[in-house]
């Protein structure tokens, strides 16, 4: 259970987070709608440890957690972003591998047999020696789910997952996201599409842009 | 053009290619990491080293190599630093061409979408990890083309040490023309450059092709 407390966040005399708290649940799915502009991605950088909060604290499992310090193989947060920024110089395996390998220290065999499940199940196992240019929108996706998975966090995140695709593969990702629910990973998702939110989510949190 | 005289010229010429392709390969062995080096150094957050860098470049770019050579190998024993003839080219060289690789590498570099960053760091992957792994062979990619004109600019500039007394591929021909009283050595000279601009123009197509397996 990840809860965040009273976080603040401004750029440049803008405050784009106000005492912003809530709490996610183990195993369910939280998604974050609101607005361009409102801070959904601002707050889903500060889980993700990529912006540091003016204040607030983050608590993991009860225990107070730095998402920004949270470093190596302990890494609890997973992050799939927008544009996926998969590594584009290496395969799809090696994306996936990459992070055993690096972080966790794992051989290429062990790594290999580490990932061969969650590539199995997330149906890569045709692409894995292709490149990401290779791969379509929905490829691409499940790459970097599979990347995120690999580290095992105690909760992936989503940036937009329905923005960089095809409108038509929209409930593909939202069953995606359903069936990772229910294999046990908490996660979530940062979206405009109140609909796809509500269809997909245990809890629905609104943000809304603050007046400067 | 007699074949016999041919002959007889091509020894000193291929001794003086030699030396031509001594100066050229040293030179990219000590300028293609120095430019990496140098290229992060400009983009360091810590901006003395910034500015020392860009005056090395500024200095480097902004006067002609023929002047550094000169300087290197007759101006630095004024304060005590004697360079031998070899030496000293490699020296001037290296440092030229260095800071001419070191700005195609910060375009590079710059090249670089920050979500690669991040996608590593979300990853637990040091920023060392992420160098190495993941922007360093991207860099690499994208300044073949640029690093790959520069190359083909060295094996002629390579040309300018006879101002300190190396014997080069051009000064061989040189010496050749003015003491037969004929052009042939210089076509010769301008033979031999061809090919070996053409092996590097070759061996540049492979390393791009090496590196097409990814967009």
């Amino acid at each position: 259970m990840l809860e965040l407390k009273n976080i603040n966040k401004s750029f440049a005399q803008r405050r784009i987070l106000n005492d912003f708290s809530m709490v996610v649940p183990d195993q369910q799915i939280v998604s974050i709608v609101g607005p361009s502009g409102a801070g959904k991605t601002t707050l889903l950088r500060c889980i993700a440890g990529l912006e540091r909060p003016d204040s607030g604290s983050f608590l993991l499992d009860g225990q107070p957690f730095d998402p920004v310090e949270d470093r190596g193989s302990e890494r609890k947060i997973g992050v799939v972003f927008q544009d996926f920024n998969l590594f584009p110089n290496l395969s799809v395996l090696d994306n996936i591998m990459l992070a055993p390998k690096m972080v966790t220290g794992l051989s290429t065999k062990q790594a290999h047999e580490q990932v061969e499940s969650l590539v199995e199940s997330l149906g890569l196992a045709q692409v894995i020696k292709q490149y990401p240019f290779q791969l379509s929108g929905g490829q691409k996706q499940r790459v970097a789910i599979a990347r995120a998975l690999a580290m095992e966090p105690a909760i992936l995140c989503y940036d937009e997952p329905t923005s960089a695709l095809d409108p038509t593969l929209r409930d593909t990702v939202g069953q995606l996201i359903l069936d990772l629910k229910k294999r046990g990973i908490t996660q979530i998702v940062v979206t405009h599409d109140q609909q796809f939110a509500e269809k997909i989510a245990d809890q629905v949190v609104t943000v809304k842009p603050l007046n400067a | 053009m007699s074949l016999t005289y041919v002959n007889q010229i091509l020894p000193s010429l291929f001794s003086g290619a030699w030396m031509t392709i001594r100066i050229f390969f040293w030179t990219l062995v000590g300028a293609l990491p120095l430019g990496v080096l140098v290229s992060m150094g400009l983009r360091s957050r810590f901006s003395p080293i910034r500015w020392v860098l860009n005056f090395y470049v500024w200095l480097m770019r902004g006067t002609p190599l023929l002047l550094q050579l000169m300087f290197v190998f007759y101006g630095l024993p004024d304060v005590n630093i004697v360079f031998a003839r070899y030496p000293a080219a490699l020296f001037a060289f290296i440092l030229n061409y260095a800071a001419y690789f070191a700005e195609i590498f910060r375009g590079g570099f710059a090249g670089i979408n920050h979500g690669q960053y991040e996608g590593a760091q979300v990853l637990g992957l040091t920023y060392t990890q992420t160098l190495r792994k993941i922007v360093l062979p991207q860099v690499v990619k994208s300044v073949i083309p640029a690093v790959g004109n520069e190359v083909i600019n060295l094996v002629k500039d390579s040309s300018l040490v006879y101002v300190i007394g190396l014997g080069d591929l051009l000064r061989a021909g040189n010496v050749a023309s003015a003491r037969d009283v004929t052009l042939v050595p210089l076509i010769l000279v301008g033979i031999i450059y061809l090919l070996l601009t053409l092996v590097c123009t070759y061996a540049l197509r492979g390393l791009e092709k090496h590196y097409s397996y990814y967009r």
